[in-house]
């Protein structure tokens, strides 16, 4: 049974079992007033909660080391989901997500709401030299309100049901095969006046340099030195929760505004530390740090992961976003008048979460635009691009 | 429309006609967070009259700062576990009844519904209730996190938990 299904069976049980009236409320009411009471906390039953709990957790310690140190699980178990991804390994995720744009430019304002809620499963048959995805989209729900200075309102509402699509390399070529009603998400979510989406295109990345992009170049030799190098990063966020349960750990962890820079900066140095660095490169490294936090806020980050010990592979990934972007781009406009500043004000606040029962993380940096069959382009998502919406 | 927090004030201002807008507009949310605890449709409809009873007698100690919604959740919690209390007889005989009642048996749309009882056995009473209050399509996760007064991520952990507990007993 799918997971709509099911909501759908409770939401029908519950609303129909719900009583529509109550009879009191169906006459006149005496409103009683009383004093305060206040409750008396019983401590003593607290003390004893305290207690049981403080002997539960020194006891699951003890019984299960592998608690001890539970960032090392979790590099271990992401090291092994991505050196080891298997001959078919199927990546089931949802997404309830908002995303809030506003953009402002001198006498012009307008402002869009995005919802999208989508569901779907990717499936990854991979050999060595060939690799397939299939891609099914389940439910893709889009709805969109945006309003401009003037009170315009504008509503659009999406909904794909039931597509798959396809992506397949053939040597070093990667092709990606759509279904045609599913090239209307794109379109929605990464609209311009001159870009359309066919159903098959052909990506310019070789199979290689698209694996490389999406996961290390991780190997059983390697994995330990991967792991050393990236604990400092783990360790440095804030464990909120570990518990064990049969063979699977679970943590939880949350990213704050000032974990960005760590993350970033062992983002771009990769296995290198800074002080391999000399004073050039490192001066380099902050503005790049700078540069690319620049007018993001973090308001909430938390990434709860569910591992197997026994195969030491990542089971399932919580993601829970909340970040607002914010960036002025001030530009001379051609023949204009210089005491007209021009200027675009681009406010973004994403307000995503997504599950997945097991997801290879990437660096979506790059998104490839197909302009028609035979051509492409590539959008960055950079602060310089605000042409995107 | 008022919000939750909104009404609640005004019944503290003795407006009697927002109580009926507070049920309309509470009731499914309400009935789906006493479900995990309750096993009879007679016993939840009790329920939900005396939550509402108690929302009127205990009006004073609403303050505007509270979240309206998770004050209301609570009184209901609270007013389930009290009838439970006073009628464990019947509810141990509930429970015994629940072992027995094939899913076929019942009728597919009130307590006893198959996709209910499934719940009731295979998910614990938070995993149920994250579950019933999403299924109602009105609430996000953040806000049911609000509800109850639990981190978003505990939220989206259970509600994960639940669903895949949900598709594998439904499945087998």
């Amino acid at each position: 049974m799918k997971e709509k299904d099911i909501l759908k069976s409770i939401k029908k049980v519950v609303q129909h079992s719900t009583p529509k009236h109550i009879p009191f409320l169906e006459k006149e009411i005496v409103t009683k007033r009383k004093g305060k009471v206040w409750l008396v906390l019983p401590f003593a039953t607290l003390t004893a909660t305290a207690i049981v709990v403080a002997l539960t957790t020194n006891s699951m310690d003890a019984l299960n080391p592998t608690l001890l140190n539970p960032n090392r699980n979790f590099l271990q178990a992401f090291a092994n989901t991505m050196v080891n991804p298997g001959a078919a390994t199927i990546i089931t995720g949802s997404t309830d997500s908002e995303i809030f744009s506003r953009i402002t430019i001198p006498n012009y304002e307008t402002e869009n709401t995005f919802k999208v809620n989508a569901d779907g499963t990717l499936s990854l048959n991979n050999n060595d030299s060939t690799a397939q995805l299939l891609l099914t989209i389940n439910q893709f729900e889009l709805t969109s309100l945006s309003q401009n200075q003037d009170g315009i309102i504008s509503d659009t509402s999406l909904t794909v049901e039931n597509q798959s699509g396809e992506i397949y390399f053939d040597g070093e070529s990667a092709f990606v095969d759509l279904p045609e009603e599913a090239t209307i998400i794109p379109q929605l979510l990464f609209p311009s006046a001159n870009r359309s989406f066919p159903t098959q295109f052909k990506t310019p990345f070789a199979y290689s340099s698209l694996s490389s992009l999406i996961m290390p170049n991780l190997n059983e030799v390697n994995i330990n030195a991967f792991i050393d190098n990236f604990l400092p990063m783990v360790e440095g966020l804030d464990l909120l929760e570990s518990s064990f349960s049969g063979s699977t750990l679970s943590i939880r962890y949350e990213i704050t505004q000032s974990d960005l820079s760590t993350i970033y900066e062992t983002m771009i140095l990769g296995t290198r530390t800074r002080d391999e660095l000399n004073e050039e490169e490192i001066n380099q490294l902050d503005q790049e740090i700078e540069r690319n936090l620049e007018g993001i806020t973090l308001n909430q980050f938390e990434l709860a992961i569910s591992l197997n010990l026994l195969t030491n592979q990542i089971e399932s990934i919580l993601v829970d976003v909340d970040v607002e972007n914010f960036y002025r781009y001030d530009q001379d406009i051609p023949n204009g008048d210089d005491d007209v500043p021009y200027f675009v004000e681009w406010t973004y606040n994403y307000d995503l979460f997504f599950t997945a029962q097991i997801e290879t993380k990437d660096s979506p940096i790059m998104l490839i635009g197909p302009v028609n069959k035979e051509e492409y382009e590539l959008i960055e998502l950079t602060f310089e691009n605000p042409h995107l919406f | 429309m008022k919000s939750i927090n909104t009404l609640l004030l005004e019944i503290q201002q003795g407006n009697q006609a927002s109580l009926k807008h507070l049920y309309d507009s509470t009731r499914f949310a309400v009935f789906a967070s006493i479900i995990p605890y309750l096993y009879d449709q007679q016993l939840a409809e009790d329920v939900m009259q005396d939550t509402y009873l108690k929302v009127l007698d205990r009006i004073d100690s609403y303050r505007s700062n509270e979240n309206g919604m998770n004050w209301l959740l609570t009184i209901a919690k609270h007013t389930a576990f009290d009838l439970i209390k006073h009628r464990k007889h019947e509810s141990q005989v509930d429970r015994e009844v629940l072992e027995d009642i094939t899913p076929s048996d019942k009728d597919a749309y009130d307590l006893a519904s198959p996709i209910i009882l499934q719940a009731k056995k295979v998910l614990d009473k938070d995993e149920q209730t994250i579950l019933f209050l999403y299924a109602l399509g009105e609430y996000k996760h953040r806000e049911i996190a609000v509800m109850l007064n639990i981190p978003i991520g505990t939220v989206l952990w259970k509600y994960q938990a639940a669903i895949k507990k949900m598709k594998e007993v439904l499945t087998t």
